[in-house]
């Protein structure tokens, strides 16, 4: 089965005062058709600006230096921007983390709604276009669609106002939807409902969904696949389970120890110690290099994703030789 | 996206930052240098101006500028109806405006920010009274209300301050109650109640110190629109009175003459408009240095 | 463990109460739209000395209201607070300020809860200066090691706010509370602002520090994984009220409130578990303005009986140290 969305040596970069802020620094992903791909991170791993890169939405003075983004075939990261742009909001739709701010305050939910479906199919007439906005509300569970239609985003809770959002997305019926921090800032239980409508949507339209969180469990709960990313870069790439099982990365692992865990509560924290590097000046060293208790000679130059099993990979010298040590953990 | 303030960077105050972030910002930094300069001239104009401003000669009555026709470059910019020269009028009207700018910014936003801070962290009755007060003094159309106080205390420079500052206050209060509003609910300020503070501490250590940089950017902007209501005050007749000079009696001085002397209302009127112009530039530029909301 | 002369808990709060005007905008007046939101509705609770207890709920439910009126910050309608058996309900400025020495809080936003025209000795002296009447000088000694004891170094006393990292901050803010040594400190959401790798840094220093200067936590989150890992006991909130106190324990493995139930459900694990077998909670949380009658919880809950929607269900004991507030927790 060929990939849906191929990501090949994506490098986007910020100039700033300080210096170049490599964000996304040489990023290789593959979307399958039809799966839930996790992409987990701390503050400042680049999953965000990674999937803003595909989107073509990355601000200035931000840019894509280099890389290839190919959707079904077609290159995205061309010089073209309409390339890009055609697609967005039509075959690739994106929901963001603050509903609260992603939503036009003056306008009703209903006209947002309206408007995506206007904007990329102009074709039904107005009645038509009304019952599929309605359509879209009822789908996301919004109840009576009808009265709410009218409203302003202003008048939705947290949970609903990020089921708007969804409908905004999925009016268009896009082949792909990347759901950025979807519910990182909704309470647990309303969060619970949000990712299960995910699910069920994904099920009933046959749609591949991007979930970028900073939350493990969420990635363990709703994904096939997940994506660990750090300091710019894919550190590992497997099966959600085996990932979380048997991770072959010490940032997976020290993730895994430092994530309080309701299944697994007499296991005591441990902190992956120091900081995420400058994303400034890195040197071609493996960037996990100082905060790894494994660390060796070996990772003074720069690292490669390694193969550990079947479509699990790791950017560690260790991966699929030393499996035990990673593993353990253990600081030498 | 954020970048972390690097390791090695010092111990750098947010007012030391600012400060390089204006200098960066080259045009704003340019248009204060000019506001500096007036500064400069206002406070040398005994020095700098070439001759004395009421030294009159009825001999260069009207004489024009150096470089037209029967000008002289001893008065490089010509003289007005009195023969007295323009280029050392102006220079020694630059203090009247700046002293008159100065003076009223500085005084309103001590009055306004003693105001607003009671307002704004005692509430209540305090806080109605003086938002009613200043809600009234708003109301009144800002040149007709300084016309009608200068018009009761009769003209002079003390007076145009005073006339400025019983409406000028109200602006720097509106500011700093808003701002002392939002931060009084901020953390570090609750951090200190819980560690015991007391009000006066709260007020002045920990909520003024962060609300003076909304205040020096709304006060450098205030300047601009002072120097324009002086220069109207004076146009008016009453403002300073001759024989000293001020940018705006120097353009109602000129009036009469427009068609056979262009220069003696032109000159003064540039030189309102560049230092207006420049404390405006200035001021954008410390607004996006100083105050983040504004930030691109 | 603390100097307390009686062995009773070292906080106790009965029938606790705290109502704010909804809207008193003159518009919302005239459209008679006004109410009062009952933020704390009859709260009744005790700490123990030395323990943690974990307060948890989901946003609006009341917790950090609860913490500041403990701290007296704001001032409760209704009920007693007794702190080291003294009753400080009416305690008068004076006497707060003694008080307030021994009981300090540590807040969620790293970025807000320290003042950014502070240097970091100026932030961290402040408790010092004000209970202990010290010096610059005098204090220096005290805050200096209070900032190595949390992880920081004697040079980052003459810095400012904005030079470190959200986790630094942290570490200020905790200096801070601690420096005056507290027997009491309200830990409201202090570790849910951060990256999990440098949370579990800071939940380690919390703990560390509990266990060498004995001191007695109230740890406040929305997160119940975060919450179980660091409590002995843990009480949970609804819209205003404790619903369930029981140990740490009791509580996650065998929780007897409906609420509590599907609160834990809604929770994503780490450990692989069937989606179906999740119960899932339906609806939003009610309005505090109009809480419905009888139990606060009936409308969401799958249980509820007559009894639960006219008669408002009381915290009580149904087996040794386990309070439920639910008329059918007997029954399970």
């Amino acid at each position: 089965m060929s990939a849906l969305l191929t990501i090949r040596g994506l490098a986007t970069h910020f100039p700033t005062q300080l210096g170049l802020v490599k964000a996304v620094d040489g990023v290789d992903l593959d979307v399958m058709p039809g799966e839930c791909l996790g992409v987990v991170g701390e503050s400042g791993s680049g999953k965000s600006v990674t999937f803003l890169s595909v989107l073509g939405l990355v601000r200035a003075p931000g840019r894509v230096v280099a890389g290839s983004i190919r959707f079904d075939g077609q290159e995205l990261a061309g010089p073209d921007p309409r390339a890009a742009r055609a697609l967005r909001g039509r075959a690739i739709a994106v929901t963001l983390q603050d509903a609260g701010t992603a939503l036009n305050p003056s306008m009703t939910v209903g006209n947002q709604i309206l408007e995506s479906l206007g904007a990329h199919d102009p074709g039904p007439s107005a009645a038509d276009r009304r019952r599929r906005a309605l359509d879209m509300l009822r789908l996301v569970g919004i109840p009576e669609p009808e009265t709410r239609f009218e409203d302003f985003p202003h008048q939705f809770s947290g949970g609903m106002r990020q089921r708007v959002m969804l409908a905004i997305a999925l009016a268009c019926r896009p082949r792909l939807l990347i759901a950025d921090e979807p519910t990182s800032a909704l309470d647990v239980t309303i969060q619970a409902q949000v990712l299960d409508l995910l699910a069920e949507l994904r099920a009933r339209l046959g749609m591949t969904v991007v979930l970028i969180t900073h939350d493990l469990g969420v990635v363990a709960e709703h994904c096939d696949r997940v994506a660990v990313m750090y300091a710019g870069q894919v550190v590992e790439c497997g099966p959600t389970r085996q990932v979380i099982d048997l991770p072959s990365h010490p940032y997976t692992r020290g993730l895994l120890d430092s994530t309080p865990d309701l299944s697994r509560l007499d296991r005591k924290l441990r902190p992956i110690e120091g900081q995420v590097p400058e994303l400034i000046a890195l040197g071609a060293h493996c960037r996990f290099r100082d905060r790894c208790g494994l660390a060796e000679p070996r990772c003074d130059s720069a690292v490669a994703m390694r193969a550990v099993d079947e479509g699990h990979s790791a950017r560690c010298v260790r991966a699929g030789e030393d499996q035990r040590s990673v593993r353990a953990g253990e600081t030498p | 996206m954020t970048v972390r303030a690097l390791d090695n960077a010092g111990a750098e105050s947010i007012l030391a930052i600012n400060l390089r972030r204006f200098g960066r910002d080259r045009f704003a930094a340019m248009a204060g240098a000019i506001a500096i300069g007036f500064v400069v001239m206002a406070a040398f104009a005994p020095w700098l101006a070439p001759h004395d401003p009421s030294d009159s000669d009825l001999l260069r009555r009207l004489q024009p500028p150096a470089w037209i026709e029967g000008g002289d470059w001893a008065f490089p910019l010509g003289c007005d109806s009195l023969g007295r020269d323009l280029l050392s009028r102006i220079v020694h009207g630059a203090r009247v405006s700046l002293m008159v700018g100065v003076a009223v910014v500085l005084l309103a936003a001590a009055v306004g920010t003693a105001a607003g801070l009671a307002a704004g962290f005692l509430r209540g009755a305090v806080d109605a009274v003086i938002s009613r007060v200043v809600d009234v003094l708003l109301g009144f159309p800002y040149l007709i209300f300084a016309i009608g106080l200068m018009g009761m205390m009769g003209p002079g420079i003390e007076n145009i301050v005073l006339a400025l500052v019983y409406k000028e206050w109200t602006i720097a209060c509106r500011v700093i109650r808003g701002e002392t509003l939002a931060a009084r609910e901020l953390d570090y300020v609750e951090a200190a109640r819980a560690a015991g503070a007391s009000p006066a501490h709260i007020m002045f250590r920990e909520i003024l110190p962060n609300i003076l940089s909304p205040l020096l950017v709304v006060a450098t902007t205030r300047m601009a629109t002072i120097i324009i209501l002086e220069a109207s005050l004076s146009f008016l007749g009453l403002g300073v009175q001759p024989p000293m000079a001020s940018w705006g009696s120097m353009v109602a001085d000129g009036r009469s003459y427009m068609l056979e002397a262009w220069w003696i209302s032109a000159f003064p009127g540039i030189a309102i408009f560049l230092l207006v112009l420049s404390i405006n530039l200035a001021s954008q530029g410390l607004r996006d240095a100083f105050d983040p909301r504004y930030r691109p | 463990m603390t100097s307390g002369a009686s062995d009773g808990p070292l906080v106790e709060v009965q029938g606790l109460g705290k109502s704010f005007a909804a809207r008193s905008g003159l518009l919302a007046r005239l459209l008679r739209r006004g109410g009062t939101i009952r933020a704390l509705d009859g709260v009744n609770l005790s700490i123990r000395r030395g323990e943690t207890l974990g307060l948890i709920g989901e946003s609006g439910c009341g917790k950090s209201t609860l913490a500041r009126v403990l701290l007296r910050l704001q001032e409760p309608s209704a009920g007693t607070i007794r702190f080291d058996g003294e009753d400080i309900t009416a305690a008068d400025r004076n006497r707060l300020r003694q008080l307030r020495r021994r009981m300090q809080i540590v807040f969620q936003d790293p970025y807000a809860a320290l003042n950014p025209r502070q240097t970091v000795e100026q932030i961290v002296g402040l408790p010092l200066r004000i209970a202990q009447r010290l010096g610059r000088e005098a204090a220096r000694p005290h805050v200096a090691a209070m900032i190595e004891r949390v992880g920081l170094k004697r040079t980052h006393l003459n810095r400012f706010p904005h030079q470190f990292s959200g986790g630094q901050r942290q570490r200020i803010g905790i200096a801070r509370a601690l420096v005056a040594r507290p027997d009491f400190v309200i830990c409201d959401e202090a570790v849910s602002a951060l990256d999990v790798s440098i949370q579990a840094q800071i939940l380690g220093l919390l703990q560390e520090l509990r266990r060498d200067l004995g001191l007695t936590y109230l740890f406040i989150s929305h997160n119940l994984a975060v919450v179980g890992h660091v409590s002995d006991r843990i009480a949970v909130m609804y819209l205003g009220e404790v619903v369930e106190l029981a140990p740490a324990r009791a509580v996650l493995a065998a929780p007897r409130h409906p609420y509590t139930q599907s609160l834990l459900a809604a929770v994503p694990r780490l450990a692989a578990r069937d989606a179906a077998i999740r119960p899932k909670l339906a609806g939003e949380p009610p309005s505090p303005i109009a809480p419905p009658p009888g139990c606060r919880f009936h409308p969401r809950c799958a249980k509820a009986v007559d009894s639960c929607r006219t008669t408002r269900p009381t915290l009580r004991d149904i087996s040794l140290d386990h309070a439920v507030a639910c008329h059918l927790a007997d029954n399970p």
